[in-house]
């Protein structure tokens, strides 16, 4: 029987390739026939990652996805080194627990940077004709901070809401091109994300959270088996909408 | 910084008035010491004194004058 999530002769960009949920996806959609172009800022976690990779063709970039003006420039850079793009996967992120008195907004404006303006920047220049083949999937990981966040995290939380916002605008005006957008709304998942932010807790606060996702902590190979749905045919009637996967978080 | 500048700090994120902090406060008597003022607190250590504060060691403070030691 054919694979329905074959990802044969696909090419995709994933962002926040070198750690968590996008090493995962880096690894299962290689392993499913795409080639994978990864990009975050560190290499060396890169080229690690880059030699588990099954298949060839895959490439590395090493980038900063905090300047938002020279996207442009790396996707151009990607395409005619690699081919023009089938997909692109945004998992590059960052969170910052802030309570309001302690606010800045350049704190906000940074966080905005990676979270939103970088995959808004992505979309933009991959719905160019000369960066994709006439049809694409796009996935970007939102959170269900995006509609119940918890407190100090206002900022992280509208990042989100940034995304899922627009996910369902532009799935209309992608539609013409072909293009899907589709968000996941993950619940907390076993990543360096999550330590960093466990670290910042008391036991009764924890315990807390993980009463609210009563399935248990997400591992992020299971966020990596939906991304690759998306990304594939399987899924080519779902666009605009936030895949939610949260361990029973929201309900 | 003064230890009297430290006390303002945290009178100011505890939102209490000057003068209500004293080395000798104890902290679980403090109703505002809560899961809140656990992360204004670390948010603090990295905005003023550059230290990466975790849940493990907030445990650790009993008084106010762990938290002034800390500040260092
Ligand atoms: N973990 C959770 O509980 C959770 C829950 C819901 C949603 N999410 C979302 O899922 C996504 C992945 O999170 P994760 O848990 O896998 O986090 P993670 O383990 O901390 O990985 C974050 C990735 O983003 C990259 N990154 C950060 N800043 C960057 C920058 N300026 N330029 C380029 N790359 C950058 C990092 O690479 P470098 O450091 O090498 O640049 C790293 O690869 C994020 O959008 C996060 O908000 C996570």
């Amino acid at each position: 029987m054919n694979n329905i999530l074959n990802l044969k002769n696909k090419t995709v960009l994933v962002t926040g390739a070198s750690d968590g949920v996008g090493e995962s996806v880096c690894k299962l959609i290689s392993n499913l026939g795409a080639r994978v172009i990864m990009v975050a800022r560190r290499e060396e976690k890169l080229r690690d990652i880059y030699k588990m990779l099954d298949g060839d063709g895959h490439a590395c970039y090493s980038f900063d996805l905090s300047n938002i003006d020279e996207i442009e420039l790396l996707v151009k850079k990607i395409v005619s080194e690699n081919g023009k793009l089938d997909g692109i996967v945004h998992c590059a992120g960052v969170a910052v627990a802030r309570p309001l008195r302690q606010m800045k907004y350049q704190v906000i404006h940074e966080l905005m940077l990676v979270n939103f303006y970088s995959y808004f920047e992505l979309v933009r220049v991959f719905s160019k004709k000369c960066n994709n083949n006439g049809s694409g999937s796009i996935v970007v990981m939102s959170s269900v901070s995006a509609r119940s966040g918890d407190k100090a995290q206002s900022a992280y939380a509208a990042s989100k809401a940034a995304i899922e916002g627009s996910v369902n605008v532009l799935a209309k005006e992608l539609a013409d091109k072909n293009i899907r957008i589709n968000a996941i709304t993950a619940g907390m998942i076993k990543t360096r994300m999550f330590e960093n932010f466990l670290n910042r807790y008391d036991e009764n606060s924890i315990e807390q959270l993980y009463n609210k996702q009563y399935l248990g902590v997400i591992d992020k190979e299971n966020i990596a088996y939906a991304v690759a749905y998306l990304l594939s045919d399987a899924s080519k009637f779902i666009t605009g909408t936030g895949l939610v996967i949260d361990g029973g978080y929201l309900t | 910084m003064s230890e009297k500048e430290k006390l303002a700090l945290l009178e100011d994120m505890f939102e209490l008035d000057e003068g209500d902090l004293s080395a000798d406060t104890v902290l679980d008597e403090l109703d505002e010491w809560d899961s809140m003022s656990k992360l204004s607190l670390i948010v603090l250590m990295s905005d003023e004194f550059e230290k990466k504060l975790t849940g493990d060691t907030i445990m650790t403070f009993k008084t106010v004058g762990d938290i002034l030691n800390y500040m260092g």
